[in-house]
């Protein structure tokens, strides 16, 4: 890793990645599953200053979404 | 019972070079520079050094990535940093499509430090649902 460093201050980290890391299929992974979170995130150190986190809800639509293909898997196949 | 055994390394694919470029991309994705805070980052760099290569239950996993987030390391996204490394563990469960959605939501629930003692009760019962 070349950058993002800078320990125990409040400098800037070096926003260069190493590009052997964004090769990575893991990390490529964890970078898609991040952004797609990121909205429901607040940008700023909520928990640590308050001991309560925050976090935006999803909603249920995905969840049922999944439980309704499910079903239809798990049903038996109309016969006739 | 899932097969997968509860104590593992969980956490060791993810580098401490990993965690810190995670939050770069994150906050580059909404034009912030990444910044690390200055009484947070040393601290959580040990816990995670110390800590991430070490087999764990899962609950214990989770609960590292929560206190990680709490000690609040970055000027910005501590919370999705160490989310999305939870719901990438998840996801290498390979559960049944409903469950690893609620299984990834109570995990995340604890990461962000949003969960009640009913979700950590559910998510304790999952831990122990595994083998061993």
């Amino acid at each position: 890793m070349r950058g993002v460093t800078g320990a125990g201050s409040s400098q800037e980290m070096t926003p260069e990645i190493d590009p052997k890391l964004r090769d990575n299929p893991l990390f490529q992974e964890l970078m898609a599953e991040g952004l797609a979170m990121q909205e429901r995130f607040a940008a700023e150190p909520v928990y640590a200053r308050t001991g309560k986190g925050f976090l935006r809800s999803e909603g249920v639509s995905e969840l049922q979404r999944l439980k309704a293909a499910e079903i239809q898997r798990n049903s038996p196949t109309p016969v006739g | 019972m899932t097969l997968m055994p509860r104590v593992q390394a969980w956490l060791a694919p993810f580098t401490w070079e990993m965690v810190t470029a995670q939050n770069a991309v994150l906050c580059q994705a909404i034009g912030a520079l990444p910044k690390p805070t200055f009484d947070g980052y040393e601290r959580t760099r040990e816990l995670w050094l110390a800590n991430h290569l070490r087999p764990m239950p899962l609950e214990e996993a989770v609960d590292l990535c929560r206190r990680c987030h709490r000690l609040a390391l970055f000027c910005f996204y501590n919370g999705n940093t160490f989310a999305s490394i939870i719901a990438v563990v998840i996801r290498r469960l390979e559960l049944p499509p409903v469950q690893a959605k609620v299984v990834r939501s109570l995990a995340g629930h604890i990461v962000a430090g949003v969960s009640t003692g009913e979700e950590e009760k559910a998510f304790r019962e999952f831990c122990e649902s595994l083998a061993g």
